[in-house]
């Protein structure tokens, strides 16, 4: 599922007619500095992560001038939060608040729709009150068909102990939060804290908006680059990955970088065929101590050519020792189009490491016979293996041809 | 130089080199079938707007053959996507 972040959710809802404080985005001190001279009065500095909890590890920072905004700000970007980099900033007024709420809408899957959670008890560490104060939850399942009402919703949050004063505002804040993950087709879409002032006002004073992937196509106005749920913002080689996917829709394929930065020794490009042998595989070069350059899954009959660019994308990887692919053992697929496709790219890469291919399926002893007679001349050693070969002796192969491999490295040194 | 659009990319095949070849195996090897000789060299036997909707399924196979058991005259031409 599609993440977006903080700022770009409460311009979401914002067009939607839901009160955001006044803010703007920084890339740099500088820029921060500017932005809350302009706001004027104390502001808020808060990192644009996909985390939560932000406030615990210095990612959310009060700020009383102009300069203070400009050094939380240079202090926060770049911060690497749950491998996630820290490029931006928001730069929010200070509002004066004297109660919050959370308020959600999920669809449940269970259920098959839409789920209103309201919580008469909102802000830091929702889940844990959440568990500690149970009466002040609420939870609707809404008629989709019908759509959310106001009057349903002052119901809902009346349960929760909301004061009447707050009702009609807060409701209209949750029916518009409704239209507005409605309208972007959100797999999720919360506001916490709901803060009220003084005066009554109702704003988001955090929001975090969760899009289905299979309908990012139809909203190109979120600028989203690729749909896939990441923990962190895609890497040129992500972006790379999913447009294969633009003109190609013969099979699947997916590619997740895990390492940002590998250092040391031990990683492996991974290539699977199939989410269950993927987990099987990336198990088993676990336990044999290595470490994960990236997922890659090419499965669902997908043509030689995608498991080509699979491949040479899985080879513009920095720190690669060997390259292991394996599947289900027993997929129906023809095992020759992954086999011409990993060859290809593997001779125009000319490959320097070992590869382990497990090609267990339909016509595997064909797609055998392709890797090993056009690999030979390779300086990285190719060894292929069929479904009767298990994922365990596979990496234990790749581990002594990696051994090899460093010897021989070493002897012509 | 002979060439024809698949849905991703584009073959060329230098005929060049298919004059001095002795086991063609480009013709053989193609898995939908798509190919024939024409006067030696090997072609698309279907319309090109068919191959570039899809009749070539971008095997792969013809060029790998061709580079192993023939005389290294196919390339397929299979561009990774830019970033703007």
């Amino acid at each position: 599922m599609t993440k977006l972040f903080e700022y770009q959710s409460k311009e979401l809802i914002k067009k939607e007619g839901v009160k955001i404080p006044r803010s703007d985005v920084a890339v740099s001190g500088e820029e921060a500095e500017k932005i809350a001279s302009d706001l004027g009065g104390a502001v808020v500095v808060k990192a644009q992560a996909w985390i939560t909890g932000r406030a615990g590890v210095g990612a959310i920072q009060f700020a009383g001038t102009p300069a203070d905004a400009k050094k939380h700000a240079e202090n926060m970007l770049g911060m690497v939060l749950n491998k996630h980099q820290v490029e931006k900033v928001l730069i929010e007024e200070k509002l004066d608040v004297e109660t919050e709420y959370y308020a959600g809408i999920t669809i449940n899957d269970r259920l098959r729709r839409p789920v209103l959670i309201f919580s008469s008890v909102g802000g830091t560490g929702i889940e844990d009150l959440a568990t500690k104060y149970p009466d002040k939850i609420a939870n609707y399942p809404i008629q989709i068909g019908r759509g959310l009402k106001e009057y349903e919703v002052r119901n809902v949050i009346r349960k929760t102990g909301v004061p009447s004063k707050h009702l009609l505002r807060v409701a209209d804040m949750i029916i518009r939060l409704y239209n507005t993950a409605r309208k972007c087709e959100a797999r999720s879409a919360e506001i916490n804290p709901i803060g009220v002032t003084a005066s009554g006002d109702v704003y988001a004073l955090d929001c975090r908006i969760v899009v289905d992937d299979n309908a990012v196509f139809r909203h190109p106005e979120l600028g989203i680059e690729v749909a896939r749920e990441f923990d962190h913002p895609p890497t040129r080689l992500e972006k790379i990955a999913y447009k294969v996917e633009d003109k190609d829709y013969r099979g699947t394929f997916y590619f997740i970088q895990l390492e940002n930065n590998p250092q040391g020794e031990g990683y492996i490009a991974f290539h699977g065929g199939g989410g269950g042998g993927s987990i099987m595989g990336m198990d088993a070069l676990m336990r044999h101590g290595f470490k994960l350059l990236n997922f890659c899954d090419t499965s669902g009959n997908p043509s030689a050519s995608k498991v080509y660019r699979a491949a040479k994308i899985i080879l513009m990887q920095d720190n690669i020792e060997g390259y292991f692919a394996t599947g289900s053992g027993v997929a129906s697929q023809e095992q020759y189009h992954t086999a011409r496709g990993l060859v290809k790219a593997f001779r125009e890469e000319n490959l320097s490491v070992p590869a382990v291919l497990r090609v267990g399926g339909n016509s595997e002893e064909e797609a055998i016979r392709i890797i090993h007679e056009y690999t030979r001349d390779l300086p990285g050693k190719v060894e292929a293996y069929g479904r009767d070969t298990s994922v365990d002796f596979c990496v234990e192969r790749l581990k002594k041809l990696i051994k090899e491999n460093k010897e021989k490295k070493v002897e012509v040194v | 130089m002979y060439e024809f659009q698949t849905v991703t990319g584009k073959v060329t095949i230098d005929h060049s080199k298919c004059d001095s070849c002795d086991k063609k195996p480009c013709v053989e090897s193609c898995l939908p079938s798509i190919l024939s000789f024409e006067n030696g060299h090997p072609v698309l036997a279907i319309d090109e707007k068919e191959a570039a909707k899809g009749r070539c399924i971008e095997c792969l196979a013809c060029e790998l053959e061709c580079e192993f058991h023939g005389n290294q005259g196919i390339h397929i031409y299979l561009p990774l996507p830019e970033l703007k």
